[in-house]
């Protein structure tokens, strides 16, 4: 049997291109994923401002965070009070809800006295 | 020579018998707040009784506000008290055969102070904060962090700005539980250094107090907290707490806009103050080292024996051929290479500065409970990372 060379040839070019176009599709894909995966990461690193374990779990379930009992603190290189009051420790430290009654005060507006 | 004359100390046989001041001749007279009290007293025994070149050091002891007041407001040096300056009644000097600390009568008119050691800067004090200050120089030592107390039987942890803003600023009527006790708020006085760097971080200048009990001393501050244990609270100098710490509890501090209570320690049975040092707790304040300066050459004291005092004190300078450092860490304070924050007056926010010459290793070494991970540096031994600073890789 003879065997056309050129055809043969030309079928390994088909199926040459075929993995090309397979391959470049994946590549596509996996440098879509990495560029989303890292804005994600970008954006996070950029505000600086990460989940913690609780160190403590409030004993009464009140969580000063939002409910959600995570700590958010600051992991960048602190700039204002801010960043330092709340920058990741390890640190004791202390969970708890306020102890002033919402009729008094509803943790929002201006403080009465200052 | 040098010590003829104190010879007249040795005379006093007990404090009833104590004795004019002004016997001890060449005297520095020192104001301090209570909070550095057994540091000026050590420092004024080595100073006095082991230095090489002794200098006699009196000092009473007074609120941040009075002894602030005691120098700034002395504008006749040489010549009678101005109103507001000087101090009066009794102070302490140690004599010369190694006996307890005795104690003296300063003038009936009032004697000149030439070192006032307070915990505040001038202006948070209500008779300096009208007019700015000139004059003074102002020497900036170790830091000495304050704490929220309750007796050792209290049972609450922590206490919010916001909590404390009321309990101060209303009192039992804001009903803030556990405080529902208006007599079991105590406090030394509104010159103290503990309600005048809380101030600002409560939101409630000091004028707007409507509670807190005045008491006379430290003591009887830790008196008042076991009388009630579970509702008193007042706020102390840690360099006192510390060494009560089976007396009282220390409250977590929780500032505006921050999420969770801090310590001034790492933990509650550390004496690190890392919180203090990085910024998580801001109750602090620096050791202020007031004297007056010399009208030619303004950048000079006036006193070149309080100068000395004060560079002492502030570690610049050795006392009987030792370093101060240890002294003040030994003491509670926190000396300034072992902070990495910093603030520009009691009320403004922290800001971070990393210390010039950092000595956080040596820091942590050297108090209960401190950590141990950082590499040594002994016989001048290179570091792979950081500086060799006092035996210690220091990474400033």
């Amino acid at each position: 049997m003879q065997v056309d060379h050129r055809s043969v040839q030309g079928g390994e070019s088909k199926a040459s291109a075929t993995d090309l176009r397979s391959s470049l599709r994946l590549a596509i894909l996996a440098a879509g994923l990495l560029f989303v995966t890292s804005q994600m990461t970008c954006a996070e690193v950029a505000n600086f401002w990460g989940e913690d374990t609780p160190q403590q779990k409030p004993s009464d379930g009140g969580d000063t965070d939002g409910g959600d009992g995570m700590w958010r603190c600051f992991m960048g290189t602190p700039s204002k009070e801010e960043e330092l009051l709340n920058r990741c420790t390890e640190a004791e430290r202390i969970d708890r809800p306020s102890a002033i009654p919402p009729a008094k005060w509803d943790g929002k507006s201006p403080l009465p006295y200052q | 020579m040098a010590l003829l004359p104190l010879c007249g100390l040795v005379c006093w046989a007990s404090p009833a018998q104590a004795g004019p001041c002004s016997d001890v001749k060449n005297a520095v007279y020192v104001a301090t707040t209570p909070a550095a009290e057994q540091y000026v007293e050590k420092i004024a025994q080595f100073l006095q009784l082991d230095d090489a070149n002794p200098l006699p050091v009196i000092w009473q002891v007074t609120t941040s506000c009075r002894a602030a007041e005691s120098v700034v407001l002395d504008t006749s040096p040489t010549g009678p008290c101005a109103s507001g300056a000087c101090l009066k009644g009794t102070a302490k000097v140690w004599p010369l055969d190694r006996s307890p600390v005795k104690t003296c009568e300063l003038d009936a008119n009032g004697t000149h102070i030439h070192v006032a050691v307070s915990d505040v800067f001038p202006a948070s004090c209500r008779k300096l904060a009208t007019k700015p200050i000139s004059g003074v120089l102002d020497v900036l030592g170790p830091i000495s962090p304050y704490a929220m107390v309750m007796s050792a039987q209290a049972t609450e942890a922590a206490i919010h700005a916001e909590e404390a803003h009321f309990v101060f600023g209303e009192g039992q009527m804001a009903k803030v539980k556990p405080w529902l006790n208006d007599s079991a708020v105590v406090h030394l006085s509104d010159q103290d250094a503990g309600p005048l760097l809380l101030s600002p971080r409560i939101k409630l200048p000091i004028g707007n107090w409507r509670t807190g009990r005045q008491v006379t001393s430290p003591d009887e501050v830790f008196t008042s907290l076991t009388m009630e244990p579970a509702t008193a609270l007042s706020i102390l100098p840690t360099t006192l707490i510390d060494r009560r710490r089976a007396d009282v509890r220390v409250l977590g501090f929780q500032s505006i806009g921050q999420r969770g209570a801090f310590f001034p320690d790492r933990k509650t049975n550390t004496f690190d103050k890392q919180n203090v040092r990085d910024g998580h707790y801001p109750l602090w304040g620096y050791m202020h080292l007031l004297m007056l300066a010399d009208p030619v050459r303004p950048t000079q004291a006036l006193s070149l024996a309080a100068a000395r005092v004060a560079d002492i004190l502030s570690g610049k300078e050795k006392v009987a051929a030792r370093d101060t450092l240890p002294m003040q860490v030994t003491h509670g304070f926190v000396p300034q290479c072992a902070m990495r924050v910093a603030k520009a007056s009691d009320g403004a926010p922290l800001t971070p500065a990393p210390a010039k010459d950092a000595c956080h290793c040596w820091f942590e070494k050297n108090v209960q409970g401190g950590l141990l991970n950082c590499g040594e540096c002994k016989d001048g031994m290179t570091c792979s990372v950081g500086t060799c600073r006092r035996n210690f890789c220091e990474v400033d």
